[in-house]
């Protein structure tokens, strides 16, 4: 019996050591080579400099931000799903656009938050006068949490599925208000849910790039501008490296907080 | 409702086996015999009337590849595989190929129309004596601006870009050299300059331009230009020739102070078959009349000083495309400075970004 | 009850126009490229 499991595990494990554990691991090889070749610690000092840290505060900032916006606009929207009646029609309806490539639709943000776009066109219109809203904090995170909100809203949602609404009942029999009902009951019965939200939308927050040039023009630097930038231009792979370890020892310190949870459950 | 979703998928399957399907068809094709010749190019960087005239005098028939970077076409060359005969790299590239060994040596005998290239573009510093690379198009890096909406500033100096009235107006292209280059040449110093308290200075002048700079964008910045995003932008000249084909308000200016000279040149890769298509289509495209007709086509500036006089005087006597002499000589081609150096650009390119208004 | 149903409807509506809009507006571009080419083909026959 166990050995006919193994032979089905098998490919599973083959396919985990081939795509994950080796990629990990020459990334961490490579993290400690300079741009000549020559061993080195360097990488790692030069990512403890100001510089670097300023970037990696400002990446974890917005990221965070990211996040809540996030989960602030996708628990409501995920709450009315489950009360509506074609449900299963309107969360295809959500997926859509994730199906949409990526570069299109940011390149689609360019046209519509532009000097003479449509949102500062209808601005006008409406006498408030045209405003700087590409290239700006505020673009920058309305476009992630555009990209972001399916990741969120599906865990989400599925948590909230599973909730017995029969909970609900009895907390409201109970004399307890809707607000109380959502804050004591359906709240914590979902955050498994929120955290493995919150996973799916933090950590590629973290390592965001082309957005930062197209949307943000630049303005907002995050780790993943800096790993593109040696990676692609200054093919200082060495260093590039070193931020991506960074970034995955990031990534199992929040799965750690966060607790494991359903995070296997929505993965892009 | 499941079963829309599995239909939906599959379709979505079959769409993406289609498409691998096309790019396997379209990547198989392109080998050289002795009467074809592989050009690897940038896209739309050639007048097609030219590749059947050449054709109809020499019987080869050229399959034109293109690439959209350096970075790119020398990933592709330096892994094998394909068999380009010729390829248009820029400057800095050609420099990183040779030392790489990826280019064969020109015979120059069998080039008789190399004598039409102006002497100005010839034996520059990433190939003394063009021993591997003859020039194809060349070009600066400069200001395009809309007059309508920058006062009375000329942009004969860089300084101009300094002028407060210039808040968040100015878009920069996303590149180390050129922005680190722009600081540098308004200090009056190299573009090429490696000292490093020359370099803090331009790194410091750059940080106080912050409260102007708009954003620093990819080649989007041609569509932004255009679209009158930005009063002001840093581009490249063969950039600046499309934005202003689409908006005539435009203008195009190289700061006296000097800037940065480029150029795109034909070699031979050393994955060439058809060496002797390949030098007979070097020579054919220095001749004058295809140069000109290849210039007027493309819109980029011909280094052939035999076509000049062949090209409409409205072309050859602009002066911000075909600057006098007494500018291209504060010019300056990019010397490759090494990798260590490269690195070094791009952090304090890095730290420009960074810094807040 | 009736009421609290309405405003889930309508906020449901608005994050589905939010996130359809960018394609939206991609489309409604690729159109009127298409228009104009076709203007301009029509010009040069």
């Amino acid at each position: 019996m166990n050995a006919k499991r193994n032979v089905y595990l098998a490919p599973y494990l083959a396919w985990m050591a081939l795509f994950i554990v080796i990629p990990i691991a020459l990334i961490v090889y490579d993290s400690f080579f300079d741009i000549d070749g020559g061993f080195t610690f360097g990488n790692y000092e030069k990512f403890l400099t100001p510089i670097y840290l300023k970037m990696t505060v400002s990446s974890i900032w917005y990221a965070f931000l990211i996040t809540v916006f996030s989960l602030l606009i996708a628990y409501p929207a995920a709450y009315a799903l489950t009360k509506m009646k074609h449900k299963q029609l309107w969360l295809l309806l959500l997926i859509l656009p994730s199906w949409v490539n990526l570069l299109l639709k940011v390149y689609a943000f360019l046209g519509i938050f532009g000097t003479y776009g449509f949102v500062n066109g209808a601005l006008e219109a409406l006498g408030i006068g045209r405003q700087q809203i590409l290239f700006t904090d505020f673009s920058f995170v309305f476009v992630s949490v555009y990209i972001f909100i399916p990741f969120m809203i599906l865990p989400v949602y599925n948590a909230l599925e599973d909730l017995n609404p029969s909970l609900v009942f009895a907390a409201r029999d109970l004399g307890a208000s809707g607000w109380t009902t959502f804050r004591k009951v359906v709240f914590p019965l979902t955050l498994d849910g929120v955290k493995a939200g919150c996973q799916a939308v933090f950590i590629p927050a973290l390592s965001l790039f082309m957005i930062t040039r197209l949307v943000a023009g630049n303005r907002v630097i995050t780790l993943g501008t800096a790993i593109e930038q040696h990676f692609l231009v200054t093919q200082d792979w060495g260093m590039g490296a070193a931020i991506a370890v960074f970034l995955i020892i990031a990534m199992v310190v929040i799965m750690l907080l966060t607790g494991t949870g359903q995070a296997g459950r929505v993965r892009r | 409702m499941k079963s829309l979703v599995r239909t939906f998928i599959a379709v979505i399957v079959v769409a993406a086996g289609l498409l691998i399907a096309i790019n396997r068809l379209n990547s198989s094709q392109g080998y050289s015999g002795a009467d074809t010749l592989t050009v690897y190019n940038w896209g739309d960087y050639i007048d097609p009337d030219l590749l059947d005239k050449f054709k109809e005098e020499t019987g080869i028939k050229v399959i034109y590849q293109t690439f959209d970077s350096n970075e790119a076409m020398m990933t592709k060359i330096e892994q094998g595989g394909t068999t380009f005969d010729i390829a248009v790299p820029s400057d800095y590239a050609i420099g990183k190929m040779r030392q790489e060994n990826l280019l064969l040596p020109i015979d120059h005998a069998k080039l008789p129309n190399l004598a039409n290239i102006d002497p100005r573009f010839l034996s520059q510093s990433f190939d003394p004596g063009n021993v591997y690379s003859i020039p194809y198009f060349w070009g600066t890096v400069g200001i395009v601006y809309n007059p309508e909406l920058v006062g009375n500033l000329k942009f004969d100096s860089w300084d101009d870009l300094w002028d407060p009235s210039l808040r968040n107006n100015i878009l920069l292209v996303d590149s180390a050299r050129e922005v680190i280059g722009m600081g540098l040449n308004s200090l009056g110093y190299s573009l090429n300059d490696t000292d490093e308290t020359h370099l803090q200075e331009a790194l410091a002048k750059l940080k106080k331009l912050t409260p102007n700079v708009k954003a620093l964008v990819g080649d989007e910045i041609k569509m932004l230009l255009a679209g009158e995003e930005a009063a002001v932008g840093l581009v490249w000249s063969g950039d600046a020739s499309e934005i202003m084909d689409e908006n005539d308000k435009l203008d195009y200016v190289i700061p006296k102070d000097g800037s940065n000279l480029w150029f795109d040149n034909m070699v031979i890769p050393k994955t060439a078959r058809n060496l002797d298509g390949a030098l007979k289509f070097m020579n054919f495209m220095l001749d004058p009349a295809n140069a000109a007709q290849n210039a007027e086509y493309v819109g980029y500036a011909t280094p052939n000083g035999k076509a000049m006089p062949l090209l409409p005087a409205e072309i050859s006597e602009d002066e911000r495309f075909y600057p006098a002499p007494d500018l291209t000589d504060k010019l300056e081609v990019y010397d490759n400075l090494g990798k260590r150096m490269l690195a070094h650009y791009n952090e304090l390119f890095l730290e420009f970004k960074m810094h807040k208004k | 009850m009736k009421a609290a149903k309405r405003w889930q409807s309508a906020y449901l509506i608005v994050v589905f126009a939010v996130l359809y809009a960018p394609i939206a507006y991609m489309i409604f571009l690729l159109v009127q490229q298409r228009r104009h080419d076709a203007r301009l083909r029509g010009l040069h026959a």
